[in-house]
């Protein structure tokens, strides 16, 4: 198509004839074409080459009268069965569950023996902070007690603790390989995804 | 003007493709039914007769049944995303099957008396001719735009390039496709 030296450019022409220019532009184009005869020309064009390729357009009924083979029976028995996806949620749920538990257990043993610790010192200095002491005990490290062997001290339990978190970092990480697996496309897979990124 | 019509917006399709994507054959045949002719469609102004077109649409359909899980429509349209697959169809189909042959004979016009179905067949055959002579890439842009009526949006979707790439091969396409239907008499 010819250059013209117009305000109203050959792209803003073709997207004006695309229907791509907003309200306030196409006004502006439609006023130059009012009084252009070479832009006017050019949409003429833009015009005769859709009313040539309109030729080769396949009609609307070419498919329901001509193409029996394309039929949805057919289509569909060549499409594989799909296991129904599992909702995110749930699909995190088991991850997010070792995680949670593996910050719960830190959180018990770090903070628990820490508590225990301190507060059994300071039980000595003062009796207001023996609670803490007891709260250790009682609450975040306690439970374990009748699991162990009645001889097991503290540092027995924080061993268990650390042994315990270490399980559930190896639970994690499996699962986390379990979905990496998961994730890795079959052959046919691979091929969509590489024909989905080559287009150009 | 060509009239850009968007499906999906109006009706259940986020619904058919929700179902579709967890398993749902009856929800994925509805999409089939809404876009079997724009991909046979695409697939056939993209070198294919029609009974190539048919069988890339075939396949075009069964790979998009196993990658749909991954569709997302903040990606672009479903259409959109259906009309990349099928061009990369398309062009693998080309590669694979087709030596050079006669065209299709596709929509023999009963209507019409045999002079004029040569001569519409004539015109077929130049037009045909002229696009296989464009670049592929400018090639896409103007079968999506012309042919289906796909928006710059949906077009930089499909071909996963920027909207100003979409108007500047649509630019060369058309410009370069008016030179070579002018060799060949059909536009002036």
């Amino acid at each position: 198509m010819s250059e013209h030296p117009h305000a109203i450019s050959n792209e803003w022409l073709a997207l004006y004839y695309d229907g791509e220019l907003d309200a306030k532009r196409r006004e502006q184009v439609e006023a130059h074409l009012s009084t252009c005869t070479a832009c006017q020309r050019e949409l003429a064009a833009l015009k005769a080459l859709s009313g040539a390729l309109a030729v080769d357009r396949l009609a609307a009924d070419t498919l329901t009268s001509r193409s029996a083979r394309f039929a949805w029976r057919e289509l569909e028995l060549r499409l594989p069965e799909r296991a129904v996806a599992a909702s995110p949620l749930l699909k995190w749920l088991p991850g997010m569950g070792l995680l949670m538990a593996n910050v719960m257990v830190q959180f018990i043993a770090v903070v628990g023996v820490a508590v225990m610790l301190v507060g059994g010192r300071l039980a000595w200095i003062a009796q207001p902070v023996a609670w803490l002491n007891d709260i250790s005990f009682d609450w975040l490290l306690g439970w374990l007690t009748w699991l162990l062997p009645a001889q097991w001290s503290g540092w027995g339990l924080s061993l268990c603790l650390v042994i315990l978190t270490a399980w559930l970092a190896v639970l994690y990480l499996a699962w986390l390989g379990y979905l990496w697996l998961d994730h890795r496309r079959p052959v046919a897979h691979l091929a969509l995804a590489f024909s989905e990124s080559s287009a150009c | 003007m060509t009239e850009i019509v968007l499906p999906g917006e109006h009706d259940n399709e986020r619904e058919w493709i929700a179902r579709a994507q967890v398993g749902d054959k009856a929800a994925y045949g509805q999409l089939v039914e809404r876009y079997q002719h724009l991909i046979v469609s695409v697939a056939y102004h993209h070198g294919l007769d029609l009974a190539e077109a048919e069988d890339a649409a075939q396949e075009t359909f069964v790979k998009a049944w196993l990658a749909l899980s991954r569709y997302r429509e903040s990606a672009g349209s479903l259409r959109a995303w259906l009309c990349r697959i099928a061009i990369n169809t398309a062009r693998d189909v080309h590669r694979r099957e087709r030596p050079a042959q006669e065209l299709d004979e596709h929509m023999p016009d009963s209507d019409h008396n045999p002079a004029d179905q040569a001569e519409a067949q004539a015109k077929r055959w130049a037009v045909r001719r002229a696009l296989d002579q464009l670049p592929a890439a400018s090639r896409a842009a103007l079968v999506l735009r012309e042919y289906e009526g796909l928006s710059y949006a949906e077009i930089a979707s499909a071909l996963d390039i920027p909207q100003g790439t979409v108007m500047s091969r649509l630019n060369y396409a058309r410009n370069r496709l008016r030179e070579l239907l002018r060799e060949a008499g059909e536009v002036g």
